[in-house]
């Protein structure tokens, strides 16, 4: 039986449908391995990391020193404690100076993970327990470079100097960010103190590094509640923030997947029609010769064995090839090295395989159990398809399943696999309306036309067939084509060629006039200034700030410090979510948030908010609420102020710009002319950030490949469903004596009519569609894309045609008896 | 027009040789949107092994029904159908289907071939589905026999009708089955292939002792039965003897 069911699939290949199966199961399986393989690894990555990602179990952090008291209650618990202080430096060898960012550390850090160092700039690090010693720092690469400096050399950083003694190559809570973009420079805490670095230090965070028994972490931190001021980290807050890009781009290549999946389930359920209905001769056949049904069963269940055999290997081969590629461009996303291929998600594949041959495929091989084998005899055609219920419901199940499972939720997954079941009713709908409209048309002379025009009537069924299956593949298409390309908008004017890539702050207001000509004159682009105030809130709806939402956690910081802002129009890169921008008539304070910031807060327009800065207190109104682009770049504040309530602020001016590469040199001039100020240089993130979507969106074009190979299985599956009727009917009218041109005219006109057709309706659908994603699921602006859409046209009135033609062009060559005696 | 015999004949046969088909006041109803079709209406025959029956009548008088029925691959609504000595109706689908299993062969009209296979492999396929052994040597031996030796490895899309029909023949006739119904084996050919066929049909039939129930229209080749009767208005009849 084995080697027979073998010979058979061998056999039947050629025939067609057991091929497209194949082909179509291969496909959904290969886009499945391809990106689940991949966000394993990418996951498997990040869970490596998490706990490292702190150096600890769980952080302090203030903006001022942290209460001795505090470090002693954790080691009473016996808890490991670690004390790191981050500020700005700067340093100094020779001539040169840097502008660093320091970590003074004490005994016991890292907690978590390892350092790792080297002795010399371009050597690989190997991890370390040790700490730079007393009199000793250890720098990055970037810093010797930048200072041409080798391993051994001194250094100064405030009054004291420094032996440069260790490169530094790994830091388990480098995070990135500000803080992340000059040169980091490690030292003792005491040697810190001692250089008088942490005197007068408006910009040091102090933190306190903890890890210890959870028990006893449970308790430490329930007794911090006596210290509101400090801020508590998290391995899974410092997780969900580094993840955060990670997890948005395999989100969104598991829907790009998905899109691939769905076609490839379409194409599955289409083929095994197909190959249902050319299993019912045979089968009836078999029947007459006198095998049992369950003989006739159990061969075909052997030829799905071999075929699911063959589609798996093949499906996960191509699968893995194409996540080396993915794997490739997604590394870029994480600092360390992605962990190996697991085994789970290719077995997980290797199930989905079996479940969807079985529960797309098997039901209508079961249903030619009800085949009479009388058929064979009289040869009526016995209607099949009317278990649709039995036929369909599996498959949806298992489609609902894989959907949930792949998107990681129920609803969503209910509501993409019904719109799906609501987009092909419509679709075909729409078609017969069309069809029936274009009938209306009928008083056209040319002969061309009207044969065109009358068999759009009468291939209904399979037109119909073959615009939902056109029309389906083109939407899937082009709502991934219009995604990406209004990701790929939006990532452009957030990272334009002129994205600011330079900031300074504690620019003081009588400086302003000199530093701006300074830059003007040098070609800046992009330059902004705004004023900044450092404030406290000290009252929230007159309550104390500390007691209102005690349990609220917005982002940025909440231990009374915030930075103001105030300027008269709304920034570009805000839009507003909420209220009204500021009415220069009023007088009295207006705040606007941004939105994320308020919600955290539970704060809605009408509540008020009570600042105090310097000896100034400010009370106002909460008038609006924007929503911030926090990754464009440009200068943005959580809290916003009308500058009439600002008026009397001391503040300082913070500035943006964008330098190019070859003017970088006139940074020397403003450091040397206003040492005051501190730059932040922000090219490389700038960079980074370009060339990490760039990887992106390349990961989403591989995806990609997968659904035009899915799309096109569903279309010459249609296609080839109703091919036979076609021939029949082209090789009956030639033998009525209907001219060969005039055929092959018509055919065209038809077919060109009906691609045009699918093609506009697709455009529409997808529009709707990407609208909807778009603004929901990806939280991006949605744009109107003319050539995406003139596109889409094209391929419907290109596609189908073409397609159609190179399945059935024979049976215009074959004689019209020939094609008539193929199908007595 | 027969007048003879206005009641059904029985075709008995004079020898006491079991039947290998019988079937006793066969009857077959069609009902369908309110009308009913009454297509055999007490139908009597017996078939002995190694003998062959033709029945004869015209397009639409119920010759396919009564083979489907007598072949067991449908049920009558009345009378009784023994195959082999077992009456169908007390079998069900799968246990009729056993009966069959290397015993009976058959010949369509429409050839039935599988598009998807040779020449050889449709001749083989069944006889090693169900079990024959030696399977390749018969089917070769069959082929070879019906003249397609060349042919083996040929599909069926390029073979003429009347070569895939003496393909057809080679597969009903290489499992040696003791029974073989034939409808209208001739029906799609034309005249020259016709004659051939039913040469063939009736060389074949000698050679195996094959028991044949021959269904036709066509008048010649059911006169090369060893009895013919002949379908009318749901009875069957004895045919008007031609005088030669
Ligand atoms: N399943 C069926 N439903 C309705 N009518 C049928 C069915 N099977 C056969 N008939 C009718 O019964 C009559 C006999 O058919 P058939 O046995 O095929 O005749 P023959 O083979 O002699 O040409 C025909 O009129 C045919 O239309
Ligand atoms: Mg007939």
């Amino acid at each position: 039986m084995l080697a027979l069911s073998l010979r058979q699939t061998q056999r039947e290949w050629r025939a067609g449908p057991l091929a497209s199966v194949f082909w179509a199961l291969t496909i959904t399986l290969a886009a499945l391995t391809a990106v689940n393989v991949t966000s394993d690894r990418a996951q498997r990555a990040l869970t490596a990391k998490a706990g490292e990602l702190l150096a600890a179990d769980l952080v302090l952090s203030s903006r001022n020193p942290i209460s001795t008291d505090i470090q002693q209650n954790a080691t009473g618990l016996g808890l490991d404690t670690a004390q790191v202080v981050s500020f700005p430096s700067a340093v100094f060898a020779g001539e040169d100076s840097l502008l660093v960012s320091a970590k003074a550390i004490t005994q016991g850090y890292p907690l978590r993970g390892q350092l790792a160092v080297s002795n010399d700039a371009y050597e690989p690090g190997s991890a370390t327990t040790a700490l730079p010693a007393a009199g000793e720092v250890w720098a990055e690469s970037r810093l010797l470079s930048a200072l041409n400096m080798q391993v051994g050399d001194s250094l100064s950083v405030g009054s004291e100097v420094y032996r440069l003694a260790k490169v530094l190559t790994y830091e388990p809570d480098r995070t990135g960010g500000f803080a992340g973009l000059s040169p980091r420079l490690l030292l003792n805490l005491a040697d810190a103190r001692l250089a008088g670095l942490l005197r007068s230090q408006s910009r040091a965070t102090w933190q306190l590094l903890i890890a210890g028994q959870p028990a006893a972490l449970e308790r430490f931190k329930n007794s911090l509640n006596d210290y509101p001021d400090l801020r508590i980290i998290t391995p899974e807050q410092a997780e969900a923030q580094s993840s955060n890009a990670l997890a948005q781009a395999t989100r969104f290549l598991s829907l790009a997947a998905l899109c691939a999946v769905l076609l490839g389930a379409a194409g599955m359920l289409q083929a095994g029609r197909r190959y249902a209905l050319a299993q019912r001769q045979p089968v009836a056949l078999l029947r007459c010769f006198g095998l049992s049904w369950s003989e006739i069963l159990r061969l075909k269940l052997w030829q799905l064995l071999w075929l699911m055999l063959a589609a798996c290997s093949a499906g996960i081969l191509l699968g893995l090839l194409a996540q080396m590629l993915l794997a490739q461009q997604l590394a870029a996303l994480l600092t360390n090295q992605l962990p190996g291929i697991a085994l789970r998600p290719i077995l997980e594949t290797l199930l989905i395989g079996v479940l969807l041959l079985s529960t797309l495929c098997l039901p209508r091989l079961l249903q030619l159990r009800r085949l009479p084998s009388l058929t064979i005899l009289n040869e009526v055609t016995i209607q099949t398809d009317r278990h649709w219920l039995l036929t369909y419901l599996p498959a949806f199940i298992t489609l609902l399943g894989l959907c949930a499972w792949q998107l990681d939720n129920w609803r969503l997954a209910m509501i993409v696999l019904l719109g799906v079941v609501v987009l092909v009713i419509a679709l075909l709908l729409v078609v017969k309306l069309v069809l029936w409209l274009i009938q209306r048309l009928h008083r056209v002379s040319a002969p061309e036309v009207r044969l065109a025009l009358s068999g759009l009537q009468r291939h209904q069924q399979a037109n119909t067939l073959h615009m939902t299956a056109l029309g389906l593949a083109l939407i899937a298409l082009l709502v991934l084509g219009w995604i990406r390309n209004d990701m790929v908008a939006q990532w452009q004017t957030s990272l334009a060629p002129d994205t600011p890539n330079r900031f300074l702050i504690n620019i003081q207001p009588d400086q302003k006039p000199a530093l701006q000509a300074l830059l003007e004159s040098h070609d800046v682009a992009k330059l902004e200034f705004g004023p900044m105030a450092i404030a406290r809130v000290i009252r929230i709806n007159d309550v104390p700030a500390a007691e209102w939402r005690p349990e609220a956690n917005p982002p940025g910081r909440r231990d009374g410090t915030v930075n103001l802002s105030w300027r008269a129009d709304l920034p570009a890169s805000n839009s507003l979510t909420a209220g009204s921008w500021f009415d220069p008539n009023r007088s009295t304070a207006q705040i606007s948030l941004s939105a994320d910031w308020a919600e955290a807060l539970e704060l809605t327009p009408g509540d008020s908010m009570t600042f105090l800065s310097g000896a100034q207190e400010i009370r106002g109104t909460i008038t609006s609420l924007r929503s911030v682009e926090w990754d464009s770049f440009n200068i943005n504040f959580f809290i916003l102020l009308n500058p009439a309530a600002a008026a009397d602020l001391d503040f300082q001016w913070v500035a943006s710009f964008h330098l190019s590469d070859e003017a970088a040199g006139m940074l020397r001039t403003v450091a040397q002319q206003f040492p005051n100020i501190t730059i932040f240089d922000a090219e490389a993130l700038v960079r980074q950030i370009a060339d990490l979507l760039a990887k992106l969106i390349r990961a989403l074009e591989i995806v990609f490949l997968f659904t035009l190979a899915a799309a096109l299985v569903v279309l010459v599956n249609a296609v080839q469903s109703g091919l036979s009727e076609r021939q029949r009917e082209t090789a009956v009218l030639r033998c009525l004596g209907v001219k060969r041109g005039i055929l092959q005219r018509s055919w065209w006109l038809e077919n060109i009519l009906l691609g045009g057709l699918t093609g506009l309706l697709a455009v529409i659908v997808a529009a709707v569609c990407t609208w909807r994603i778009s603004r929901d699921i990806l939280d991006i602006s949605w744009q109107l894309q003319p050539w995406l859409a003139l596109a889409g046209l094209a391929a419907g009135l290109i596609l189908l045609p073409l397609t159609t033609w190179l399945v059935s062009r024979r049976s215009f060559n074959t004689a019209p008896l020939a094609a008539l005696r193929q199908h007595i | 027009m027969s007048q003879a015999s206005a009641s059904s004949i029985p075709a008995t046969s004079p020898d006491h040789h079991p039947d290998i088909l019988a079937c006793h006041q066969l009857e077959h109803h069609i009902t369908g949107s309110g009308h009913t079709l009454s297509i055999l209406k007490g139908i009597d025959l017996q078939l002995k092994p190694g003998e062959s029956l033709a029945i004869s009548g015209a397009s639409g008088s119920g010759k396919t029904t009564l083979l489907g029925l007598l072949a067991g691959l449908d049920i009558a609504t009345g009378g009784d159908i023994q195959m082999f000595g077992q009456a169908l109706a007390k079998l069900d689908e799968e246990g009729r289907a056993a009966l069959r299993r290397q015993r009976v062969g058959f010949v369509f009209q429409s050839f039935q071939l599988l598009p998807t296979l040779t020449a050889l492999d449709n001749v083989l396929l069944p006889l090693q589905l169900t079990g024959v052994s030696e399977a390749k040597q018969k089917s070769i031996a069959a082929l070879h026999s019906v003249g397609l030796a060349e042919r083996l490895n040929h599909y069926p899309s390029q073979l003429s009708g009347g070569e895939q029909q003496r393909v057809a023949l080679a597969r009903a006739f290489a499992g040696e089955p003791a029974l073989l119904f034939a409808d209208e084996p001739t029906g799609n050919l034309d005249h020259a292939s016709g004659r051939h066929i039913a040469d063939l049909l009736f060389d074949m039939n000698a050679r195996c002792d094959t028991a044949l129930l021959l269904v036709t229209h066509d008048l010649n080749m059911a006169e090369r039965c060893q009895r013919h009767l002949r379908l009318r208005d749901g009875r069957l009849h004895h045919p008007v003897q031609q005088a030669d």
